[in-house]
């Protein structure tokens, strides 16, 4: 009994330990690491959307939603076009990607931000692998179909990793479907005139 | 034993994935390619010096019933930590090795070698243990990614090698490559050390 008690009690102090550390690193890291992600996603946005040299971020007007897609415009003050986030589910967990679509409605670019996919399968979302044929298929034909071949579609997926290749279709349709919704309101956005959208991280590019 | 054979053991003659067979899964999981195995090399190697040491430190405090449930709080509190710091305040490095690792928490060297090593040596040894076990399982991460990546895709690093780009055999990179060469490279190690004597 009184062993029991003993290494019981061992026990609890090594997860208290444990529990105090891990949540001193939490508190001292998690700023930082959204303070990296929002230059991440600032950079990403720049480079989807390489016209666009200022960003004005459009919520919904119901709070819950959050951020619906961010305006990119020219230096001249025109709409270069719009950048949307989506998280579309893949094999181990979301991936989140950045798009940027031009007024008309075309893929101006793609980027994976974060993944959690099969390293060496469904990593290659992010590699040349996978988005050099993709990004050439945005240029030569009018109106590709974002599924993957199997699935009667354009886009060649990756070998040994149809579920995430799958899933990043699902995000390119998720956001087209995101722009044909706002594409009404888009003559009536204006270029911020102040700051830039993000002042957190102004000097991120 | 030798501090320096201490270090070097891992590295061929005790190699924890061809010898001791400990760390299978990411062993194949990630060997795929060579700069994954690299990435995963190093972060398990960070790692497992880590908490060799630390469980070294700790060996005559805890008690033996129970060591096996605190072995495995210390490694994954570390393992956590080390995701967090360097998510913060290296974001580069966290792009690249990142995502290998929450693998390492379930990679069994890290706590083979706690159990094995660390609870009955002093911390220095444990120290030198981590390294060359570290070592020795990039080693033959890098092994196993060589043949898998160059036979599978005909490339290297990701730089495409001529000849063996031509029509690459995609089984090596999926699942059933990876048993094959790592079997074969186990077979080829047990034929030197029966020649060779070690």
């Amino acid at each position: 009994m009184n062993d029991m008690l003993r290494m019981g009690s061992f026990l609890f102090i090594i997860a208290a330990v444990a529990g105090v550390l891990l949540g001193f690193t939490e508190m001292k890291t998690s700023p930082r690491i959204l303070e990296n992600r929002l230059k991440q996603l600032e950079q990403a946005r720049a480079e989807v959307l390489p016209e666009a040299k200022k960003f004005n971020d459009i919520k919904s007007e119901n709070p819950n939603e959050g951020l619906l897609y961010t305006a990119g415009f020219a230096e001249n003050g025109d709409l270069a076009g719009i950048v949307v986030n989506v998280a579309p589910k893949g094999y181990a967990g979301p991936i989140e990607m950045v798009l940027g679509l031009k007024t008309d409605g075309s893929i101006a670019g793609v980027k994976i931000l974060s993944q959690k996919e099969t390293p060496g399968l469904g990593t290659k979302l992010a590699d040349n692998v996978f988005l050099a044929p993709f990004k050439k298929l945005l240029q030569d034909k009018q109106k590709p179909v974002f599924k993957v071949k199997q699935d009667g579609g354009d886009v060649d997926g990756i070998t040994a990793a149809t579920i995430s290749s799958r899933a990043f279709c699902v995000g390119v349709t998720e956001a087209l479907g995101t722009f044909e919704k706002v594409r009404e309101q888009l003559p009536t956005l204006t270029a911020p005139t102040a700051l830039p959208a993000v002042p957190q991280s102004g000097d991120a590019k | 034993m030798n501090p320096i054979q201490q270090l070097t053991k891992g590295f061929w003659k005790d190699n924890p994935i061809f010898v001791i067979g400990l760390g299978l899964c990411p062993a194949l999981a990630v060997s795929s390619s060579l700069s994954n195995a690299v990435g995963m090399g190093i972060a398990a190697t960070f790692v497992l010096i880590g908490s060799n040491m630390m469980i070294s430190l700790l060996r005559h405090l805890v008690p033996s019933k129970i060591r096996i449930p605190v072995y495995i709080v210390i490694i994954a509190t570390f393992v956590t930590i080390i995701d967090k710091m360097i998510a913060a305040y290296s974001p580069a490095l966290s792009a690249s090795l990142g995502i290998f690792i929450p693998l390492i928490v379930v990679n069994c060297i890290i706590l083979g070698r706690a159990e094995a090593f660390a609870n009955k040596n002093g911390v220095f040894d444990s120290l030198l243990d981590a390294i060359g076990m570290g070592i020795g399982f990039t080693i033959a991460l890098c092994c196993i990614a060589f043949f898998r990546e160059l036979l599978g895709e005909g490339k290297l690093f990701g730089h495409a090698m001529p000849f063996f780009s031509k029509d690459p055999a995609l089984i090596m990179i999926m699942a059933p490559g990876g048993f094959i060469v790592f079997g074969l490279l186990i077979a080829l190690k047990r034929l030197m050390a029966s020649k060779g004597g070690n």
